[in-house]
């Protein structure tokens, strides 16, 4: 029973923390919330307002008839629409015939459910429909009107009679492949026309896909799924993507950076159902279904359906492409791919003269309940299991990082078992602490069982205790205990080998269980772990301990690729942070990376490091790939999706930069190097309100920050906060006590003073810096003079210092095109020459 | 005729803030909303909806001089016939629970009960109507909330009309209670609980 003010807190945070975008949302409850428990209670909640669930069911149920919605449409609707009758419910709308009076249309009226429709800002909504509302296109159903009023979120179309692509399915299964062209044809030619205006649609699948009774498709909903993301109040699937897992591009699932290529993908996998009677990829949960976009291998259209020709089934294969690289560029080529030459297909063309004849057809398609919830007919694949964070009783905390490093390790151990998914570390990890039944958590991640252990104390010795328990009905399939005097290193892997092996047996998988290539030395594996555990401290003493203990770790196995990795991160981490020299670390840091990479190819962090460091060496696109590799690979480790956060940014891709930063804040929103990179994608994308805001939650983490005082400063100068921005400096300053970055922090510092007129203070930091340079301090740089040059109105000197910073191949100038501090120095050509010559 | 008019005046006081009137009206309400309900549900089929909503109208139709009123009685009419018809139909939900359980001990179902064809919606109902129960003793506006909305299908203005609260606040128990209900009936759907002891 929660006392009273208590249940008034836990609204207090859920209101709060839905006021906020769905991505900060997490983070701020965490960082509220009193206790672990109010923040179960909260996080619980808003992820229950997010899914559809038992009451809306029983809602509809009691209530649903169609006429009272009629009686009540506010008077603004009501004067201009009269309602016929209800034509359909779906996932997201409610859909009614209607008669517009002021035009004297029939028209389809479409009105939120009214769950979502208190869940979204409204007018973002319907000023992001605004933007597909422009699209005009003979096979897109425009968008004739769109608002809000009285709590009733509507959009209004043509009422197009004929069916959906989804009735079609139901009927036929599997269509000729010459109305299954023609359909995805005309669907291409839509497609086309919206991405070169810059719409992407997110949601192509059969049931937004309407038939004429001519046969001309029209897509429906453009812009609607993409409205309902922005303005917050769409059900979001597990992933929190927007779209039904079916068709949706394993980008998309993964919440990164999407475009054209991923509706592409999607009428790939509509086509090949068209054709092959099912979606390319099916499963029984939502999340088994994303994981096989993902990884599973393409499958053989003409398997599944001879005599569709290989040049169609090549087409198709080729849209399903994992990466977007490797796709169609463009909806009009994967048309040209799957359209018989020698079919003259006359598509409705745009003709050049305006009036359109759009034939007004009538709808009867009805949208079918969008999968937002996995819904397990036979429930998740026997073969799955997440291993839950092993918790440690044992009194001592210094016993941590043995529990999580077991755990890790374990996992790390299932997922190598051919038929066996175990779900990635970050996501079992982040039930950790928290008070959920093991069904609960089971449900969540979309696994068969769980495993649960925990290390108790027992006299001397160590005890762990562990279970297995399968998710559906919270059955103990097997459990055992291990007494165990953990003498030395070389018993915790005996113990977990026993452990994993016992495991699956109990899942009747037969284990050929191999030597685990990543610990070839359980003495390098204790070493590896307490070395990424200092690292994650993100301090200068945290990264200088980490260098030994990895270092120490290679000296007991020279082939540990996960060392290797954990070194060429700290060697550039130290080289950035300017804590050591480039001279020193550069060269340390690309020797560990290759050789991680060398080592294990399938190991997310190597691609990681190797990608920042290519980011150093202005390597964009193999930095770009080296990244997209890591996520891939690891789509739940943050650590990738923040790097490739950076890399995006430096290229002035924020809107991307931004996905994937706040794709790493979901997975880690306690970190302050997530935070901090997704702050200063803020910051780069000139978003200063917001970006201040968020150095401000920061701080709140870690006062102790310098970087972000140093870029908070900046967002201040950009605001002409100029004071609150020497304020900031000064306590950067202090922080340094003069090591590190404290050249760069002047610099900056004299920017400042420069845009508030204190030029002669400006001047005498400029002669400081100088004289440091003179007398041989490699911590000053020329790219810093040269902003203090920019900030002072000195192009001419400005350029020559970043000339010189170019013939050092200064990393730092990785930031020229997004940092703010050289705008005075945008227009002159030398600057874009200088752009071109560093790749950006 | 008369009756409609008792009722209409007692109405009117109720709106007009005098509460124990509702110890005469509702069980005039309840009578007669139960008879529509056994009326219109028996015989349907057990996937239809219950329309509750055109239930309540009905019976707000045959007790209420519609002209006599304004909307605010129409909305506290509304909002003590949404509680009505949660009582009446979770009694036929239990009804029918015991039927199929049958057990020892001789319950006297509701005659009508057995004309009901609830199907499964009664297991929902009456597991919702133990939420709401939970609901209420944390915060009963929160409760009437749900009820109001769920029940007898009333918009935002009605229900802060009938129980003299904000829409802003209306809008804000509804989002919260309905995450609230949904998390609690996921739960209640009668899997144990994942927390036994491991054997040694």
């Amino acid at each position: 029973m929660t006392v009273p003010h208590r249940w008034e807190r836990i609204q207090e945070l859920f209101d709060a923390a839905l006021e906020l975008a769905p991505e900060a949302r997490t983070a701020y409850v965490h960082e509220r919330a009193e206790d672990s428990t109010l923040r179960t209670e909260v996080l619980t909640l808003l992820e229950a307002h997010e899914a559809r669930g038992r009451l809306d069911s029983i809602a509809d149920r009691l209530d649903a008839s169609s006429t009272d919605a009629a009686v009540r449409l506010p008077p603004v609707l009501s004067g201009r629409y009269s309602i016929e009758r209800e034509i359909g419910r779906g996932g997201m709308a409610t859909v009614y015939l209607a008669h517009d009076q002021k035009h004297d249309r029939q028209v389809a009226l479409k009105v939120l459910r009214s769950e979502l429709a208190l869940a979204v800002r409204a007018e973002q909504f319907v000023r992001e429909i605004a933007i597909a509302a422009k699209l005009a296109h003979p096979h897109i159903l425009p968008l004739h009107d769109s608002g809000e009023a009285e709590g009733i979120v509507y959009y209004v179309m043509p009422y197009v009679e004929g069916e959906s692509l989804r009735d079609r399915l139901t009927r036929e299964a599997r269509l000729p492949v010459a109305d299954a062209v023609r359909i995805a044809g005309d669907v291409a030619a839509a497609l086309s026309y919206a991405h070169s205006h810059g719409v992407v649609h997110r949601d192509i699948k059969p049931e937004n896909i309407l038939l004429a009774p001519g046969g001309e498709a029209l897509i429906a909903d453009f812009g609607i799924a993409r409205a309902l993301t922005v303005a917050g109040g769409h059900p979001l699937s597990q992933t929190g993507a927007v779209g039904t897992p079916l068709y949706m591009s394993p980008e998309q699932a993964a919440g990164s950076g999407l475009d054209g290529r991923s509706d592409i993908y999607s009428l790939g996998c509509v086509l090949h159902e068209m054709l092959a009677g099912h979606p390319p990829f099916t499963g029984a949960t939502a999340q088994e279904v994303i994981a096989r976009h993902a990884s599973d291998p393409i499958p053989a259209l003409e398997a599944a359906r001879p005599g569709v020709g290989a040049r169609v089934a090549r087409a198709v294969r080729k849209a399903l492409a994992k990466q977007p690289v490797d796709r169609f560029a463009t909806a009009d080529q994967f048309a040209a791919a799957f359209t018989p030459p020698a079919t003259a297909v006359h598509r409705l063309g745009w003709p050049a003269s305006a009036a359109i004849a759009l034939v007004v057809l009538v709808a009867g398609g009805v949208l079918t309940r969008q999968v937002l919830v996995p819904a397990p007919a036979t429930g998740p694949s026997a073969q799955s299991v997440a291993v839950l964070p092993f918790v440690n009783l044992t009194g001592d905390s210094a016993n941590d990082y043995l529990t999580d490093g077991f755990s890790e390790e374990l996992i790390s151990t299932l997922a190598q078992i051919p038929g066996l998914r175990v779900p990635a570390r970050t996501s079992s990890f982040y039930f950790k602490d928290k008070a959920l039944p093991a069904r609960q958590i089971g449900e969540s991640l979309g696994v068969a069982n769980v495993v649960e252990a925990s290390f108790r104390r027992v006299g001397h010795r160590l005890r762990i205790t562990a279970q297995l328990i399968k998710v559906s009905d919270a059955a103990h399939l097997w459990s055992a205990s291990y007494d165990r005097e953990l003498a030395g290193p070389q018993d915790v892997l005996t113990v977990q080998e026993e452990v994993a092996r016992a495991i699956a047996k109990a899942l009747e998988v037969k284990l050929a269980l191999p030597r685990v290539p990543r610990v070839e030395n359980p003495e390098a594996y204790e070493l590896y772990l307490k070395g990424r555990l200092l690292w994650n401290r993100g301090t200068e003493e945290g990264f200088t301990r980490a260098l030994k203990f990895f270092t120490a770790a290679i000296v007991k196995d020279s082939s540990y690729a996960r060392a290797y990795a954990g070194l060429a991160d700290t060697y550039i981490v130290l080289w950035v942070q300017e804590y050591l020299l480039r001279a020193e670390a550069y060269p340390k840091a690309r020797a560990a990376a290759e050789r991680a990479v060398a080592l294990d190819s399938l190991l997310s962090e190597a691609y990681a490091a190797r990608g920042r460091l290519r980011t150093l060496e202005w390597n964009w696109s193999g930095a770009n790939q080296d990244l997209r590799r890591a996520v891939m690979l690891n789509p739940g480790d943050p650590l990738a999706h923040r790097w490739y956060a950076v890399t995006l940014t430096r290229q002035g891709r924020l809107a991307e930069a931004l996905q994937e930063a706040s794709r790493a804040l979901e997975l880690d929103p306690l970190s302050v190097q997530v935070q901090q990179t997704y702050a200063e994608a803020l910051l780069y994308g000139r978003h200063y309100d917001r970006a201040v805001e968020q150095y401000r939650k920061v701080h709140e983490l870690e006062p102790r920050h310098m970087q972000s005082h140093q870029r908070l400063a900046m967002a201040y100068v950009q605001q002409n906060k100029i004071a609150d921005a020497i304020r900031e400096y000064k306590i950067a300053l202090e922080l340094l006590g003069g090591r590190g970055r404290t050249s760069f922090v002047l610099a900056d510092l004299g920017y400042a003073y420069a845009r508030l007129g204190r030029r002669h203070d400006a001047l005498r930091i400029l002669g400081d810096l100088k004289a440091r340079l003179a007398q041989g301090d490699h911590r000053t740089r020329a790219v810093h003079l040269a902003i203090l040059c920019a900030g002072l109105g000195e192009t001419d000197e400005a350029f020559a210092w970043l000339a010189k910073a170019y013939e050092e191949r200064d990393n730092l100038l990785t930031i020229l095109r997004v940092y703010p501090f050289f705008d005075p120095l945008r227009s002159d050509p030398r600057f874009t020459e200088l752009l071109r010559k560093v790749g950006l | 005729m008369e009756e409609r008019d008792d009722i209409t005046g007692l109405l009117r006081e109720l709106s007009q803030g005098r509460a124990e009137v509702l110890d005469r009206l509702m069980p005039i309400v309840y009578d007669k909303l139960r008879r529509i309900a056994h009326a219109q549900l028996r015989g349907e089929r057990p996937e239809h909806t219950l329309n509750t909503t055109a239930l309540v109208n009905e019976a707000y139709l045959k007790l209420v001089n519609v002209r006599q009123v304004q909307w605010r009685d129409r909305a506290h009419f509304f909002a003590m016939a949404a509680r009505l018809m949660r009582r009446i139909l979770i009694d036929y939900a239990r009804a029918r629970q015991r039927e199929k359980r049958g057990g020892d001990a001789v319950h006297v179902p509701l005659a009508e009960a057995q004309d009901i064809p609830l199907g499964r919606a009664a297991d929902d109902l009456v597991a919702l109507d133990e939420a709401l129960a939970r609901l209420e003793t944390q915060s009963e506006r929160q409760c009437r909330v749900v009820e109001c909305r769920c029940f007898a299908g009333m918009t935002v203005e009605e229900t802060a009309a009938a129980l003299g609260i904000s829409v802003a606040t209306v809008k804000r128990d509804w989002t919260f209670s309905r995450a609230w209900l949904n998390r609690e009936l996921a739960s209640s759907d009668g899997s144990p609980a994942a927390d036994a002891q491991p054997s040694p």
